[in-house]
């Protein structure tokens, strides 16, 4: 009778309310983890200023890698598919970062204009990165020629970075 | 003659496998968003690990027993399942981390995309546990792993006199980065440097190679040596990232990235003997920790376990080494990039380290245990120090890695 009892106590028996416990737990801290990776909305005008400050960064990181990259390739100091390996692998850091920020919506006019202002450049970069990859898988020579404009590109981005940062 | 050739081989083993994917990722990283104001937290860590390391390799001479043998004893059942389970799921992490390292590595040479080799990588991790005896495969790869100090002659020809180098230390975190993101990259490197399977398999070694108190000796010069020296590449690779990167600002995501400095110092020659270096210290610890996934589980079991018996004699041991190897390749092949999977494998370590570090602490205290080799009143109190700092940071990990995102 009192085994029943239990077994029939509301919300369960001590054992079953204590695994619903860590699973939901468990489901926390899983999700928890998951938002860390999670880029979010950008409702004001700051939110998206300070996305496009690291939009900014991201590409001139990956236009000043690809500028040693390709000085180094040029200067024989490394082997064709590391260079290769590393301008695509800033290919990809570009490209998702253009991404990520053209796929956030901006909030007011204001924003309008700073999307406006970064993204031609940030594409230019990108399409300049796509080129030295080619240029690279080809073993073509000369990649700091074909790289050469991504002085300019990440030095107007640092200037963005710096005046909206 | 012969023993002192054995010591200086250890400390040079040491020294050689002290570097694995974590510390090349964490370490240029930081280098490259922070300079060196984030130096102290290798040293902290390397002082950390060394007394760790010491403590563990102690308790199993003395006690005849293993990690986990003693963290179930002291914890009890309860507690020493969620211990295992922490440290078997972050050990998987890194066993994928290290198979992926290893991929990049070959993909740098090949140029072949990264994800085509994770599965032969798997299998001949496997093939050296299988077939090579224990102490051959440490010396091998742990040696090998000493061309890694490239890097240091790296930074020197970067930047001779360290003056740059020195410029960029501190404790505090630039003026473009904020402290959250400063103290979750300080976890980042404090769990690379103090990663827990180096302890399970330290300690595992001291009971598969029947280590008497004679040896606690040279188990000390290992770790008191080997350790530091091994502190100093992972500085070098900080602060060839920190004269190379950070003045450009220069993030590092990738380890072809890890390679410029070293390619821009001294070319094609320095390129080989780093890759050359990260390949065997990234494949040391691919062993390291498949073979930290069969102690921890069956030490908690109390299964048959260890390289020294014949494999039928261990097989759970074996089966849980080559399940591991198995859970890494297809976690590498779920195509998330290996350097996220380290960057979470070493900050969650970081986390987990006091449900193992606090048992061993505990028992070496212990006369029962120790007989007359407790731990010593200095030793004893930095260890508590440690202890504290570890449970702070297992507590601001998670937070930390929201608060920041990961780092972003």
């Amino acid at each position: 009778m009192r085994a029943n009892a239990i077994r029939e106590l509301p919300g369960g028996t001590p054992r079953q309310r204590r695994g619903r416990s860590r699973t939901a737990s468990g489901l926390l801290i899983t999700l928890l983890l998951v938002s860390a990776a999670c880029t979010g909305p950008a409702r004001t005008t700051s939110a998206y200023q300070s996305k496009a400050v690291d939009t900014a960064d991201e590409v001139v990181s990956a236009s000043r890698t690809v500028l040693l990259a390709a000085q180094l390739g040029d200067e024989g100091r490394s082997f064709a598919p590391t260079i290769s390996v590393t301008v695509a692998d800033a290919e990809t850091d570009a490209e998702t970062a253009r991404d990520a920020f053209t796929s956030v919506q901006p909030p007011n006019a204001e924003s309008d204009n700073l999307r406006a202002a970064l993204l031609p450049t940030v594409q230019d970069a990108c399409d300049v990165i796509g080129e030295v990859r080619i240029a690279a898988r080809r073993a073509d020579g000369d990649l700091s020629q074909v790289a050469a404009p991504l002085g300019q590109l990440a030095d107007e981005l640092d200037a963005f970075s710096t005046r909206y940062g | 003659m012969k023993k002192m050739f054995e010591i200086f081989l250890g400390i040079l083993t040491a020294f050689g496998g002290f570097v694995d994917i974590g510390d090349l990722v964490a370490n240029s990283e930081t280098g490259a968003r922070f300079g060196m104001r984030l130096a102290w937290v290798v040293v902290v860590g390397v002082i950390g690990i060394v007394i760790f390391a010491e403590m563990a390799g102690r308790v199993a001479t003395m006690s005849k027993r293993p990690v986990f043998d003693i963290v179930r004893e002291r914890l009890g059942a309860r507690w020493a399942f969620v211990n295992l389970g922490a440290s078997f799921f972050i050990n998987l992490l890194t066993v994928a981390a290290e198979i992926g390292g290893l991929a990049l590595v070959i993909e740098l040479v090949t140029g072949l995309n990264y994800l085509l080799w994770v599965p032969l990588l798997g299998i001949a991790v496997w093939i050296v546990l299988w077939k090579l005896r224990f102490s051959l495969m440490e010396k091998v790869f742990g040696l090998s792993g000493l061309t890694l100090i490239v890097t240091l002659f790296a930074l020197w020809r970067l930047d001779p006199g360290l003056h740059r180098t020195v410029q960029t230390v501190g404790f505090a975190p630039p003026a473009s980065e904020g402290w959250a993101v400063y103290a979750f990259f300080a976890i980042a490197l404090l769990g690379a440097a103090m990663t827990p399977y180096e302890v399970f398999f330290f300690s595992s070694g001291a009971v598969e190679d029947h280590w008497t108190p004679k040896d606690l000796m040279v188990n000390r010069l290992n770790v008191y040596l080997g350790f530091p020296l091994g502190g100093i590449l992972s500085l070098a690779i900080m602060g060839a990232a920190a004269v190379v990167f950070e003045p450009h600002g220069v993030s590092l995501s990738h380890l072809s990235q890890v390679t410029l400095p070293v390619s821009l110092a001294f070319g094609k020659i320095g390129l080989v003997l780093l890759l050359y270096g990260m390949f065997a210290a990234i494949f040391s610890a691919a062993l390291e920790t498949a073979l930290s996934a069969g102690y921890t589980m069956s030490q908690f079991f109390g299964w048959q376990w260890g390289t020294f018996v014949k494999p039928r004699e261990a097989a759970r041991f074996h089966l849980v080494v080559v399940g591991s190897i198995v859970v890494g390749v297809l976690i590498a092949l779920t195509t998330i990039d290996p350097i996220l999977i380290t960057e979470y494998s070493i900050v969650l370590a970081a986390a987990a380290l006091p449900l193992t570090y606090l048992p061993i602490l505990i028992v070496a205290n212990d006369p029962m245990y120790m007989k007359d080799k407790v731990n010593s009143r200095p030793l004893n109190a930095i260890a508590f120090v440690f202890f504290v700092l570890l449970v702070i940071v297992s507590v601001a990990t998670i937070p930390l890695m929201i608060i920041t995102k990961a780092g972003a």
